[in-house]
């Protein structure tokens, strides 16, 4: 865009966006063309800018959840074992052995990082942020400052984080779940102390940052799009990130009540959460001045609220970046788009309706439990229509074989599986054996790391030269496709299995008990499989910064795809699109008889 | 390549299935059952085994061959095609329809384990107390009411009669446990300022392993406990033992 | 890796590093490393045959010479389920694999030298491991590898009672700390005279738990595992008190003789076996509890000439005594005694009937005849008066006994009794359709 002028680009934008200001402001973003480093890199307005910002923070955190999972993967296979290399350093008071406190520190650890620094962010936070713009044709988000205090938001929540481990006592160790009286009372664990304190105010903090970017989203696809680009011509990346993002509005303000209710308990000592009558470490509640009286399954009640919905807003949006990814590179129009918009809003409206599904052995009332299971498994009926449109799709299609398709790909098989185990989950009297198994870990493992995660890696490789104009390396790519989906399977597909025998999650030695003694062999599988994984994310760091740097430099569409992002040149400089367009068609259409080549993109007129 | 990357997604298909007709040599499978409920839960297991299964094998056979067939290097476009009513109509209406029948077929068991309009009609055998981290069994004394001076508690081990149904009251004095016996197929969580019946009935004698299923802290994995599953008559002079022991003066403690 | 001196010794001979060595040195000799503890044998043992290391006697159907014959018929009837498989491959004559016991090397050892021994009829074989398994008794060796496993992270690699889980000292988390088995002084026990304690005491800790603190029980591991961690326990305590005692010798005597270490483990280990003459045993029937009784025990508990137990543990048995806490300079009311380890201690709320020592009567009455060692609980079962008459006959101490034990009936919603206004769930609403 350097070389176009900018008035022509400010009367485009302006001619875009008739409902939006004067064109007079939007002249005005356009005048600052000599920003200073720091405001072009770090306090950017750019969304573009922003994305990669996320991105970058999620895969940094990635890797911090991922040596988490490492140490909890070390702990099952070879329980109070010496741990190499880093067990002299961390535990030198155990003889180099993980101590039980800090196992439990690292699950909840691993789980609250994967969940609200790495998924989250990732998918709504930096493909968020980055396509929504050019993949509707607007020049930036609708809010270009509060999307940049979204970002901002972050960097609190991260330091909140990184301080609960050191603080006394450790991290958290009540779960990513904090379920009360064990994360509402100090004297229940140990890093319950003001590790939990900060955890809350960490996940207040992403929560104000996902709100942020969620009213930023959904205000700049309702009001920004090209003309032309109507919601049915949407392509459903943006679909799944408009719903998610919906989701996000409406369950957020939930979690936030219920974590500052928490925080309350904890400082103040009020009583929505604590009982009365209890004991622990000595201590009754009430003789440390807490009001007590409370109810835990409030809690309860409200973070699953929030947390269920959450669950959908790690997928939906990993949804409609595979269909996007099939479609291209499978040369053929998506199969059933209207289905798989409403499938969409199905899933995000049910999930609003089945959050009791975690608290069937709660002790919540039985018969509120059945009717959970049939929302429960209503729930199964969008997806699966989600599956067979994916399937459908691939039939009588051209498949390229690119590393962002073979993770689509992968992200389909897996996801069926993460899909299917769910409904043993939805059905009350088989969730009595399998609440809190390994059955459980596998599932959710399965929707969000072999599902979403390997969705995030094909959406990379897919938008990698729209963000850097290069591509990344293909042969590396591949590689690193192949060993990740053969050691993600041998380590969460063994999962089901250790959870069909019956081994509860979120032990630290399991194998002192007779039903479970036979599990370790399984169970050092899984862990070597895991190293294994975690070693293979080489691959895809090398490719990434060599990429970065030393890539193949490619065109504007290199992928020869239909939506708009693809007319913007690679990368898109400040406000993005050196033409005008107008949209005249749905998003996939591939393999059209109406010309020449097998894509006719949205932009195009003929 | 293509040949390469079909046999890998046709690993994982082979993976699911070689699992779930292997697994139980290794014991990596369902421990045998030994209630009188367990059995009603574990063939609504297989029912949904069954047809999950059907599922997995269909849509994962379905990806493995579009890869291999269409993965092809052609020169051709693909089939333009939008969609296709009536197809879709098919795969939405059949896994309806089977989703249903899972929901009606699971109801009634639900409500035999947990509705209390089910329960057997019998006194509660003993409160299981749960908390940071053990389990402790307290049973009544002659005058048959908990909470009392006589009572008997017993930590660690859960004694029962064989073949009886047990209706106990589950409560917890610090955080949120959950009473557990894989073998049972039973699971209830015991949460503090709730009193929370659970009845169950096991038909072979022998000892059980009890575990807590919900983190209850940095113990969490110390929690055991065991079900012990005796005859009658042995539970008879069990108690009868327990009772008398409570009131031992000390001697046998002298050597 | 190596034991290491306490705090405490570390800070009393801070200026003389050498003795540290010298201590740290004899202790090694005396009790071994933690990969490999074990007594020094002295002279008298071997003459005796008495080796508290069962390393070889174990093997024999005698025992180990410690255990009752009802304490080792519990020992094989558990080594029995423990060792099912592996008894039942033995019986198959099939061998593979049956060395593997990660936590009791000793035993893997034991087992391998006689399947690899080729010297060895078959049918000796066969008899020789089925002994070997039907009778197991861990070695110290076998016993540390459990302990590491079990303990170590709450009592500490010495049984300082400082592992991580415990806290540190600046902020302690477990309330109350996990015990510093040094001193040699163990709370709940049988024996009176602040005896230390009978490994049967400790036993009876590992099977029960101490109910209302973080000690579980142990009872998922077998009767020979138990009494091994007992055996380990001991032997980290004797330890501990030999340390203790070689720094009052050098403080006393500023020096310390090479022959001191020996002694002063002889001393300590005489102590130990003195505590078996020590039982607290009532002699006749526990008398059962009636109104009058409990009258009486009203009365002894609040007479302050008598059990003057209300000016600690308070009117109303909440633990609230007068006596319990003082005032600290800031005008904060604090509680008033420490117990021997240094932590401040408060009186047990006797309403909540959890009672650490057990809650059969006779527990009861041990508690308030021999006191609790190492805290400010005094024994009062052989107080006499001015006339030498006792503080409290037998019938007086069973009215006290029943008294307190009936405060646990008083207030069940202190107690941990059903809330009011809460409904189970299932028992109104929806749940019964």
């Amino acid at each position: 865009m350097r070389d176009a002028s900018s008035t022509a680009h400010a009367a485009h934008a302006a001619a875009l966006h008739p409902g939006l200001g004067a064109p007079g402001t939007v002249h005005e973003i356009h005048e600052h063309h000599e920003i200073g480093f720091l405001r072009k890199y770090v306090f950017s307005t750019d969304h573009k800018v922003i994305g990669i910002q996320f991105m970058f923070t999620g895969l940094v955190f990635f890797l911090l959840g991922g040596l988490m999972a490492m140490a909890i993967r070390w702990q099952l296979a070879w329980p109070w074992t010496e741990m190499p290399v880093v067990g002299r350093v961390l535990f030198p008071n155990t003889g180099r052995v993980i101590s039980p406190e800090f196992y439990t520190m690292l699950f909840t650890m691993h789980g609250t990082i994967m969940i609200f620094f790495v998924i989250i962010p990732l998918l709504t936070g930096a493909f968020g942020n980055f396509l929504i713009p050019l993949m509707i044709g607007a020049p930036d988000m609708a809010f270009p400052k509060l999307n940049m205090f979204g970002y901002w938001a972050m960097i609190p929540a991260i330091l909140c984080v990184l301080m609960s481990f050191a603080l006394e006592g450790g991290g958290p160790a009540a779960g990513w779940t904090a379920y009360p009286p064990l994360s509402t009372i100090e004297k229940a664990a140990p890093g319950s102390m003001h590790g939990q304190t900060f955890w809350l105010l960490a996940l207040t903090f992403v929560g104000a940052s996902s709100m942020m970017g969620a009213v930023n989203y959904v205000t700049t696809i309702v009001k920004m799009r090209a003309p032309g680009l109507t919601m049915m011509r949407l392509p459903l990346s943006i679909w799944g990130l408009f719903i998610a993002a919906l989701l996000q509005l409406f369950a957020l303000p939930v979690l936030t009540a219920a974590s500052i209710m928490q925080v309350l308990d904890r400082v103040l000592h009020t009583g929505f959460f604590t009982p009365t009558n209890l004991l622990v470490n000595q201590m009754t509640p009430e003789s440390a001045g807490a009001a007590a009286g409370g109810q835990p399954l409030l809690w309860q009640h409200l973070f699953w609220f929030y947390s269920h919905p959450a669950v959908y807003i790690m997928v939906v949006p990993a949804m409609g970046f595979a269909s996007d990814i099939l479609s291209t590179h499978a040369r053929k129009p998506l199969f059933g788009y209207k289905p798989m918009v409403y499938s969409i809003m199905a899933i995000a409206g049910l999930g609003f309706i089945v959050w009791g599904h975690h608290m069937f052995m709660s002790g919540m009332n039985p018969a509120l439990g059945m009717t959970f299971m049939v929302s429960t498994i209503l729930i199964a009926l969008p997806s699966c229509v989600k599956v067979f449109n994916w399937l459908a799709t691939l039939w009588g299609s051209r498949i390229h074989l690119t590393s962002a398709m073979l993770n689509a790909l992968a992200f389909v098989a897996m996801f069926i599986i993460g899909g299917l185990s769910g409904i043993w989950m939805a059905s009350t009297p088989v969730d009595i054996y399998i609440h809190d198994t390994y059955i459980v870990v596998a599932h959710f493992h399965y929707v969000v790391f072999a599902g979403s995660v390997f969705a995030i890696f094909g959406a990379i490789y897919h938008w990698f030269p729209k963000m850097f104009g290069r591509q990344m390396n293909e042969t590396l790519g591949k590689i690193h496709f192949v060993g990740s989906f053969i050691f993600t399977n041998c380590v969460f597909y063994m999962m089901h299995q250790i959870g069909i025998a019956g081994l509860m999650r979120r032990t630290a030695d399991p194998y002192a008990y007779d039903v479970y003694a036979h599990l370790q062999p399984l169970n050092q599988f899984i862990s070597i499989s895991a190293f294994c994984l975690f070693a293979w994310q080489i691959f895809f760091v090398v490719n990434l910064f060599h990429s970065i740097f030393w890539g193949k430099r490619v065109g504007r569409n290199p992928w020869n795809a239909c939506s708009l992002e693809w007319e913007a040149p690679s990368p898109p400089g400040h406000g993005n699109f050196d033409k005008k367009l107008t949209v005249h068609r749905g998003p996939y259409e591939y393999g059209t008889p109406e010309v020449a080549e097998d894509y006719l993109p949205q932009a195009r007129s003929i | 390549m293509r040949i390469l990357l079909t046999l890998l997604f046709l690993a994982l298909l082979v993976l699911g299935v070689w699992t779930f007709t292997d697994a139980h040599n290794h014991a990596w499978w369902l421990p045998p059952n030994v209630s009188s409920y367990g059995g009603d839960i574990d063939r609504l297991f297989y029912l949904i085994l069954w047809m999950v299964g059907f599922f997995f094998v269909l849509t994962e056979g379905l990806l493995v061959w579009c890869v291999f067939n269409f993965g092809r290097k052609r020169t051709t476009k693909a089939d333009f095609t939008h969609g296709h009513h009536k197809l879709e109509l098919v795969w939405t209406a059949v896994p309806g329809l089977l989703l249903l029948v899972i929901t009606f077929t699971q109801m009634q068991t639900w409500a035999k384990v947990k509705f209390k309009s089910n329960f057997p009609d019998v006194k509660p055998i003993c409160e299981v107390w749960a908390s940071q981290f053990d389990w402790r069994m307290r049973y009544p004394g002659d005058d048959g009411k908990f909470g009392t001076v006589d009572d008997i508690e017993n930590p660690f081990e859960f004694v029962v009669p064989v073949n009886e149904p047990i209706l106990f009251n589950l409560r917890s004095r610090d955080v949120i446990h959950s009473f557990f016996v894989p073998y049972l197929r039973l699971k209830q969580d015991a949460m503090p300022g709730m009193v929370i019946p659970v009845w169950f009935q096991v038909e072979k004698e022998g000892s059980y392993d009890l575990v807590c299923a919900e983190l209850c802290g940095w113990g969490h994995y110390k929690m055991a406990g065991r079900l012990k599953v005796v005859s009658r008559a042995a539970y008879d002079a069990w108690l009868k033992k327990s009772k008398e022991e409570m009131n031992s003066n000390g001697s046998e403690d002298k050597s | 890796m190596h034991y290491t001196l306490s705090t405490a010794t570390k800070t009393s001979l801070a200026s003389a590093p050498e003795v540290q060595d010298q201590i740290l040195g004899s202790l090694e000799m005396l009790f071994g490393t933690p990969q490999n503890p074990s007594y020094l044998r002295t002279k008298d043992w071997a003459d005796a045959e008495f080796d508290p290391n069962h390393a070889e006697l174990a093997a024999d159907a005698g025992g180990t010479g410690e255990l009752a014959e009802s304490e080792m018929n519990g020992v094989k009837a558990d080594n029995l389920v423990r060792f099912r498989s592996q008894l039942e491959q033995v019986a198959r004559r099939d061998y593979a694999g049956l060395a593997e016991f990660k936590s009791a090397p000793h035993l893997s050892d034991r087992v391998a030298a006689i399947v690899a021994d080729k010297e060895l009829a078959e049918d000796k074989r066969q008899a020789d491991l089925k002994a070997l398994f039907e009778n197991y008794y861990p070695s110290l060796r076998d016993s540390t590898e459990l302990y590491r496993q079990q303990c170590l992270h709450c009592h500490g690699v010495e049984g300082g009672g400082d592992g991580p889980t415990a806290g540190s000292v600046e902020h302690p988390f477990l309330d109350p700390r996990p015990r510093d088995y040094r001193l040699g002084k163990f709370k709940f026990t049988a024996v009176k005279d602040k005896a230390r304690p009978r490994r049967q005491d400790l036993y009876r800790v590992l099977d029960q738990g101490v109910y209302g603190t973080a000690m579980p029980s142990f009872r998922r591991f077998s009767a020979a595992e138990r009494w091994g961690l007992v055996d380990y326990v001991r032997m980290l305590a004797i330890r501990g008190e030999v340390e203790h005692d070689l720094v009052i010798t050098f403080q006393d005597d500023e020096h310390l003789t090479a022959e001191a270490p020996l002694a002063a483990f002889q001393d300590v280990w005489t102590k130990w076996q003195a505590a078996k003459e020590k039982v607290v045993v009532f002699e006749g029937d526990v008398p059962a509890p009636t109104p009058a009784m409990l009258k009486r025990g009203d009365e002894l508990f609040h007479d302050a000439k008598k059990g003057n137990c209300a000016s600690c543990h308070g009117d109303m048995g909440l633990g609230d005594g007068p006596a319990a806490y003082k005032l600290d300079d800031q005008g904060h009311r604090v509680p008033a005694y420490t117990d021997d380890w240094g932590n401040p201690i408060l009186p047990r709320n006797l309403v909540q009937g959890l009672y650490r020592g057990g809650r059969r009567p006779i527990d009861v009455y041990r508690r308030i005849y021999a006191g609790i060692n190492g805290g400010p609980m005094p024994g009062i079962g052989e107080s006499k008066d001015a006339d030498g008459k006792l503080v409290l006959p037998p019938e007086d101490m069973w009215a006290l006994v029943h008294y307190v034990r009936s405060l646990s009936e008083r207030d069940e919603a202190v107690a941990g009794g059903p809330i009011h206004g809460m409904t189970p769930p299932g028992e109104g609403g929806g749940g019964g359709n």
